[in-house]
């Protein structure tokens, strides 16, 4: 994301202007990354997809008043996450049970053995992020699936650095205990 | 640096997160001892896992429908939303509604009393509606309808008619009351009969408005509580049978509750024990023409009874 600083810098002066195509180029840009963070951190897609057009839909009523203080990419993470832990603290969540699954998909390896593990994995992987205290799992998600800086997840989630670190220890740490016997 | 302090920085020192003191020492530890190095090791790969993961993609038609979304609805739905859905600008709206609506409702009962009263008016209505039109005509003998009158003068006789049985129809629906107001507008129960009845014709006019100041008169006197029976006693002298009627009271063992007159009759509200009420009427009739307006099935032990006496 840091390699487009350049092209949201001219997205965020365009969508200020209220150029009417700044806007669907940035749902374009930013659509997987936003529903990604959704999906992880609530688990359903019906749900993920619903605060992911929240998302562009708070940003488009608002980037009037953002005033560029903050990179676009860390505004839109923030608002994710915000409404992310304001759903799960909710008793919105109906869907939640009904519609759980995965879309994430391990890299494809060309190891076969590392392919018929896959689906156990994956399994794995989902319950251990699942099982994290909502407030590790965001951090988790910005850092290792969204590859944020410490800075930007504490810009996003508005936390000192150093909670930031210790939240991402424990995630890391719990994450490590249960996916312990696919690690080589 | 102890193992428990280095194991705090591993996280950190696999993002190249550290400061240059803490990275050295941190490394320096992490070289000499195995269980630390251990660790590390899996920390690292646990991370290399969860950065294996190939991003989500977001469902095919998404941007189409966040763009349809975010375009501006029409004015003529907007409009309603923008009155009523933002809580600040709803509530406060609510709630003047109901303050406004709540002063309404108290000021059009202050303004207009017969409002408070209409419900208790309204119950007897039909007796009131009634009474004039069976009974004014044979006992009041002054009006002898004629098949082939006129309209107005119809009217006009109709009007003169409920005029004058307003006496007793107004009397009914006072005796009736269960528990009227302290004070009221005198005109509000006979002129509107009155006036619907013959607009244009003058005796009418006074006739009513004679029955108006009768009820008023009366609605002074009434009792706290509805009566039981109510009758009409013709005498020769009005005055002397009043005074034998306070004497029957006494000698009945009731009491009299209120007294009012008026130039053509006298109304004694009274309450005389059950027991005594038979023998009381038997004295009444001895008084004149004793005639029983309307008496309850079955009496109460004190029985409530307004007369009117006439001449």
């Amino acid at each position: 994301m840091e390699g487009r600083a350049g092209h949201d810098a001219d997205l965020e002066d365009r969508l200020r202007r209220g150029d009417p195509r700044a806007f669907e180029e940035l749902v374009i840009a930013y659509q997987h990354r936003v529903f990604g963070v959704a999906l992880r951190m609530l688990r359903n897609r019906g749900e993920a997809e619903e605060i992911a057009q929240e998302v562009f839909l708070r940003v488009h009523r608002a980037v009037g008043n953002f005033r560029g203080e903050a990179k676009l990419s860390t505004w839109l993470y923030a608002i994710t996450s915000r409404l992310c832990l304001n759903r799960l603290a909710s008793g919105e969540r109906h869907m939640a049970r009904e519609g759980e699954e995965s879309l994430e998909r391990l890299r494809a390896d060309a190891d076969p053995a590392a392919h018929a593990e896959r689906g156990e994995l994956e399994a794995a992987l989902q319950r251990a992020i699942t099982e994290l205290p909502e407030e590790r799992r965001v951090v988790v998600v910005l850092r290792d699936f969204e590859g944020l800086s410490y800075e930007e997840i504490a810009a996003a989630l508005d936390l000192p650095l150093g909670t930031v670190r210790s939240r991402l220890h424990r995630a890391r740490t719990d994450l490590k205990e249960k996916l312990e016997r696919f690690l080589p | 640096m102890t193992c428990d302090e280095a194991r705090e920085r591993l996280s950190a020192l696999l993002d190249d997160a550290l400061g240059p003191d803490e990275r050295r020492a941190l490394d320096a530890h992490v070289a000499a001892c195995v269980d630390c190095r251990r660790e590390l090791g899996l920390l690292r790969n646990t991370v290399a896992l969860l950065r294996a993961v190939d991003r989500p993609r977001a469902p095919a038609g998404f941007v189409d429908r966040v763009r349809a979304a975010a375009r501006p609805a029409p004015w003529y739905r907007r409009l309603p939303r923008a009155l009523f859905l933002p809580w600040p600008v709803k509530l406060p709206l609510e709630a003047a509604a109901i303050v406004l609506a709540g002063v309404i409702v108290v000021s059009l009962f202050r303004t207009t009393p017969e409002l408070g009263q209409a419900p208790r008016v309204e119950a007897p209505s039909p007796a009131v509606t009634q009474a004039p039109q069976e009974r004014s005509a044979p006992v009041q003998g002054e009006v002898r309808p004629a098949p082939a009158r006129a309209p107005d003068a119809k009217r006009e006789e109709r009007a003169a008619n409920l005029a004058d049985a307003e006496p007793d129809a107004a009397r009914r629906r006072d005796l009736m009351k269960a528990a009227p107001p302290p004070a009221r507008s005198p005109a509000t129960p006979a002129p509107p009969q009155a006036e619907r009845a013959g607009g244009a014709a003058q005796p009418a006019r006074d006739a009513a408005k004679k029955s108006a100041d009768l009820t008023a008169s009366r609605l002074a006197a009434r009792p706290a509580a509805p009566v039981d029976v109510a009758g009409q006693l013709r005498v020769m002298d009005r005055e002397a049978a009043a005074r034998a009627i306070t004497e029957l009271v006494v000698k009945a063992g009731g009491a009299e509750a209120a007294r009012s007159a008026t130039a053509d009759a006298m109304v004694i509200e009274l309450t005389i024990p059950r027991a005594a009420w038979a023998e009381f009427t038997r004295d009444l009739a001895a008084l004149g023409t004793w005639t029983l307006d309307f008496e309850p099935a079955e009496l109460p032990v004190e029985v409530r009874v307004a007369l009117r006496i006439s001449e």
